[in-house]
């Protein structure tokens, strides 16, 4: 049984002046341990996923699932558990942080309410989590507040409060996007190292592949548009062979690192794609027709299903023409020595 | 302890505040000390009323012949304790309630907010006029509740926007994510976060409750027992004082007394934004 | 071995390179000169004896991680640096002529017809309650000299607009809030554009953006820079942007400049800045080998307590003693490559290098 389910959860985004769908009949399942990166630009739902797994919002339609039980149904010692179980990184750290509690007192809240530790455990529990955060555990950082920290240091203050209830389940929402590049590996390194310590599950929101690519080894990846995975599979399958228009676009329109190779022109398709950026999603047949470079008439009119494509196992794709996405042309460069 | 060095470190940086701190220090102790030391008699000997000032009676006689300077020392603990108490009541029940109903948000702060303007509809000074003249009471919390009707809807309703805002906080998230208790919510995550602001208005709510309560006694509504700056406005107005110059001292200290206190107050409050907010507290 | 007299070199301006200004034909495309620049902030320098040769025609990417003072350095190119900010030393000429000396109607202009800006926030520069062709009026108004006919104008700006990927129709008889963040972002290069300037900079253009807006905005950088020839220097702390856009790369540390060069010479010469390369090296990429990436240690430091010696000495692994003592000068090479680093100019006393 999958640690986190989400079945065919749709939920919408309303306000006075908009109302439009975030999500729309989206099914995820995470296995203890896994992680699965959820890839995408703004707009797309992972943020609303996130939320929805972390109970912070309750869908319009579908369910969220945790060890099999309904997590809106849960009561009592099950839902302190699942309380525990699921635990949520942001994105900035500083606005994570609550700018009136010291860093003992940002970890020790969570510890005492859900009573992790006896009470006079708590402020040795306090530096082992500050320890395995690796941050300083003398009682001079323990009095500091969040705007005395640094980036880093308040991203990994907030990693060891996600880190002190004991968690089977991180949602990882855009963890290292505020962060100087030059941290960006270290604060990744620990949460892999966190995951593997404790056999914790990721769910890891990012918009950047490459991010995903090294943190998501081993991992699941699904792509999403405007609320509805397009594509779903093993991260190393899906970003060398991508079997829909989107995800390929994704990769091919990424920056690249290396002047050598960034100078080439950028296929057609991406072109035609950014050029048709502005293009609302289509409430009928495949949301992402408007853009896409490649639709074809049955594309604006019958929602393509999800699919499993030929020949790659566990590989998904939401397209009726997966076989036209043509390769990316990303290949690993060879090191520069250095 | 740290708080009260803090608190040393902010005001010797500012020196209005400083002098503010110390001026309301001052009052602190005459209201608490004074009337141990210092006695009034009650004189009815109208051949001591209204002395100009002089080594025994530093400001002057009143019309009964009591020194003026002593009935401002005396008076000075009945004005000072139903301040603070309503400043206590005031700030205790419109914090809570603007926070509870900007946190919890919904048809909880919808009831509370319709509750919250009727009272801050109704003009405060004539309804606490009419309920005191109805009531009629001496007991400082009695009055200090009094007065604390017309006072807490407003800082209610600042407190609840403040409360809207912080709720979409990444850290309210990481809060709620982590099961924290309501009662842990309000009190502390967001409660910190609005300290400064609490605290200024926690000072200005005192001399907001010294106004209404001296206009209580100024208009008579209050029960006139024992003495206080109220009562000495009221009876100095009431026995003549305004007919005669001699007397001027009589009218016009007990009004310094209060413009003093006030203007301390004020400049103290300039302290208390670099006290709470750790931000600035701390480098 | 600590010495507690810590020598400030001082950095050389472009000395070497002013000679070679003189006699290298290449060189005298000099628009905008930085001479041994410092900006500070009360106490703080955001930017400590930067010089930098901006040439006509080039597209310049200014890089650096947050607090390294590229944004600062970007707007002093136009003056724009506002108090608390302060020029402490050094100059910015354009064409000869320092910006600090000019008067405030000749900073106006220059601002206007020769080094437009489009800042980080592009999408909050319009004015909400006029239509985006107003302010484009407004804006030929008040540069007569530059569009004697409003009508020469205003093709021009639909020219630009086209560059942009933008229909004129959607855009002239348009308020803002109809257009989209990207769309206003390029609506204000094409204004920026308008006056026919030498120089666009642009803050950050790309940070903050989805990666197919990102793809967007690059295409179109370029595509203006080899349609008008306009010089471009742009702000960013994203490397691989700097890999499809710049021609020239300056580097920038807490503060200080420290190294310049072309873009092959920033990521694949052999007299690297060793935080260039560690830069490179801890950057998670689609391409990259994921076991070859590397974090850089410790943190960049509080420009209020700084390191002696090179500031990024602590968290160097090629660091030699000297490096904690002295802080390195900015070495210009014979083809134009500027290093500040002691082991990289073979000031260590070793074998530096590679």
């Amino acid at each position: 049984m999958s640690l986190l389910s989400v079945e065919h959860v749709t939920h919408r985004y309303q306000t006075a002046r908009d109302d439009r769908p975030v999500l729309r009949d989206v099914s995820v399942e995470i296995e203890p341990g896994q992680t699965l990166a959820v890839v995408g630009e703004s707009g797309c739902g992972k943020t609303t996923l996130g939320r929805a797994i972390t109970g912070l919002i309750q869908p319009a339609a579908g369910t969220v699932s945790f060890d099999g039980a309904d997590i809106w149904k849960l009561r009592g010692d099950d839902y302190r558990r699942y309380r525990r179980s699921v635990q949520l990184i942001h994105q900035d750290p500083y606005g994570a942080l609550n700018p009136g509690l010291t860093v003992q007192e940002t970890i020790a809240g969570g510890l005492r309410h859900q009573r992790i530790v006896p009470r006079r455990d708590v402020r040795g529990e306090v530096e082992r989590l500050l320890g395995l955060a690796g941050l300083d555990t003398s009682k001079p950082f323990l009095d500091r507040y969040p705007h005395q920290l640094s980036g880093g240091q308040r991203q990994r203050l907030v990693i060891a409060r996600a880190m002190a209830l004991r968690p089977s389940l991180l949602v990882a929402d855009e963890a290292v996007s505020m962060l100087d590049v030059s941290m960006r590996i270290s604060i990744l390194d620990l949460l892999k190292s966190l995951g593997e310590s404790h056999d914790l599950a990721y769910l890891f929101i990012s918009h950047d592949f490459g991010v995903v690519r090294y943190f998501a080894t081993g991992g699941r990846i699904i792509v999403m548009f405007f609320g509805v995975v397009v594509e779903s599979g093993p991260v190393e399958e899906v970003i060398a062979r991508p079997r829909h228009p989107y995800t390929y676009l994704l990769l091919d329109a990424i920056p690249e690192p290396d002047p050598r190779r960034a100078r080439r022109r950028r296929s057609d398709a991406t072109r035609i794609a950014t050029e048709r950026i502005e293009a609302y999603p289509a409430e009928v047949g495949c949301v992402f027709a408007n853009r896409c470079p490649f639709a074809r008439d049955r594309c604006h009119t019958d929602r393509p299903p999800s699919q499993q494509v030929d020949g790659a196992e566990g590989h998904w794709s939401a397209c009726w023409y997966p076989e036209v996405v043509p390769a990316v042309n990303v290949e690993t460069v060879d090191e520069e020595v250095v | 302890m740290t708080f009260l060095r803090d608190l040393w470190r902010i005001a010797k940086s500012d020196k209005p505040a400083l002098i503010g701190g110390v001026v309301v220090l001052i009052y602190l102790v005459v209201a608490i000390v004074g009337p141990m030391v210092v006695h009034i008699g009650y004189q009815k000997n109208s051949s001591l009323a209204y002395l100009p000032p002089s080594l025994k009676y530093p400001l002057g006689t009143d019309f009964l012949g009591d020194s003026v300077l002593s009935e401002l020392i005396v008076g000075t603990r009945p004005i000072m304790e139903v301040g603070l108490a309503t400043a206590v009541m005031v700030v205790a029940v419109g914090v809570t309630v603007g926070l509870v109903a900007g946190y919890l948000g919904g048809a909880v702060d919808q009831i509370i907010m319709r509750i919250t303007d009727v009272f801050l509809t109704i003009p405060g000074l004539p309804l606490v006029i009419v309920i005191a003249s109805i009531v009629k009471t001496t007991n400082p919390l009695a009055l200090a509740g009094i007065l604390s009707i017309a006072g807490w809807a407003g800082l209610a309703r600042a407190v609840r926007s403040q409360a809207l805002s912080l709720r979409t906080s990444d850290f309210i998230d990481a809060a709620k994510v982590q099961g924290l208790p309501l009662r842990n919510m309000v009190g502390r995550q967001l409660l910190p976060n609005i300290g400064p602001y609490v605290a200024i208005h926690f000072l200005l709510a005192v001399t907001d409750a010294i106004y209404a309560e001296v206009g209580l006694y100024l208009l008579g509504v209050a029960p006139i027992t024992g003495t206080n700056w109220g009562i000495m406005i009221n009876l100095a107005i009431s026995q003549g004082a305004l007919y005669t110059s001699q007397s001027a001292f009589y009218l016009f200290s007990p009004m310094l007394a209060i413009v003093f206190l006030q203007v301390a107050l004020v400049y103290f409050s300039r302290a208390m934004d670099r006290l709470f907010n750790p931000r600035l507290r701390v480098q | 071995m600590a010495d507690d007299t810590t020598r400030q070199a001082p950095v050389t301006s472009m000395a070497p390179a002013a000679e070679l200004n003189g006699t290298d034909p290449d060189r005298q495309g000099s628009l905008l000169e930085v001479t041994d620049l410092t900006v500070g902030f009360g106490k703080v320098r955001a930017v400590e004896g930067v010089s930098l040769s901006i040439e006509q025609g080039k597209v310049y990417g200014l890089v650096g991680e947050s607090g390294c003072g590229k944004s600062t350095l970007a707007y002093s190119l136009l003056g724009l640096v506002q108090p608390p900010g302060r020029t402490v030393s050094g100059a910015v000429r354009f064409r000869g002529q320092d910006l600090a000396r000019m008067s405030y109607s000749g900073l106006r202009r220059l601002r206007a017809q020769h080094i437009a800006v489009v800042f980080q926030a592009a999408m909050s520069a319009f004015n909400p309650v006029i239509t985006i062709g107003a302010q484009v009026e407004h804006i030929l108004d008040a540069h007569p000299d530059v569009y004697p006919d409003r009508r020469e104008g205003r093709e021009h700006f639909e020219e630009l607009l086209r560059l942009v990927r933008l229909r004129p129709e959607q855009v002239w008889r348009t308020y803002e809030s109809r257009l989209s963040g990207g769309m206003k972002q390029r609506v204000a290069i094409a204004i920026a554009l308008l006056l026919k300037p030498e120089v666009l900079v642009l803050d950050e253009p790309t940070t903050a953006l989805d990666v197919l807006s990102q793809r967007l905005v690059i295409d179109i950088i370029r595509d203006l820079h080899d349609t008008l020839g306009t010089t471009v220097v742009f702000v960013t702390h994203d490397l691989a942007v700097v890999a499809e856009l710049a021609e020239r790369v300056a580097v920038m540390y807490a503060g200080r400049l420290v190294e310049s060069g072309t873009v092959e010479e920033i990521f694949f010469g052999d007299r690297r800045h060793p935080y260039v390369k560690a830069l490179i090296s801890a950057m998670p990429s689609v391409t990259a080998d994921p076991s070859s990436l590397r974090s850089i240690p410790g943190q960049v430091p509080d420009l209020n307590a700084l390191p002696p010696g090179c500031r990024f000495a602590p968290r160097c692994g090629f660091a030699q003693p000297i490096c904690h003592q002295v802080e390195p000068e900015l070495q210009m090479s014979a083809s134009g490559h500027a290093v500040s680093c002691h082991v990289v100019n073979n000031e260590s006393g070793e074998d530096g290098g590679e």
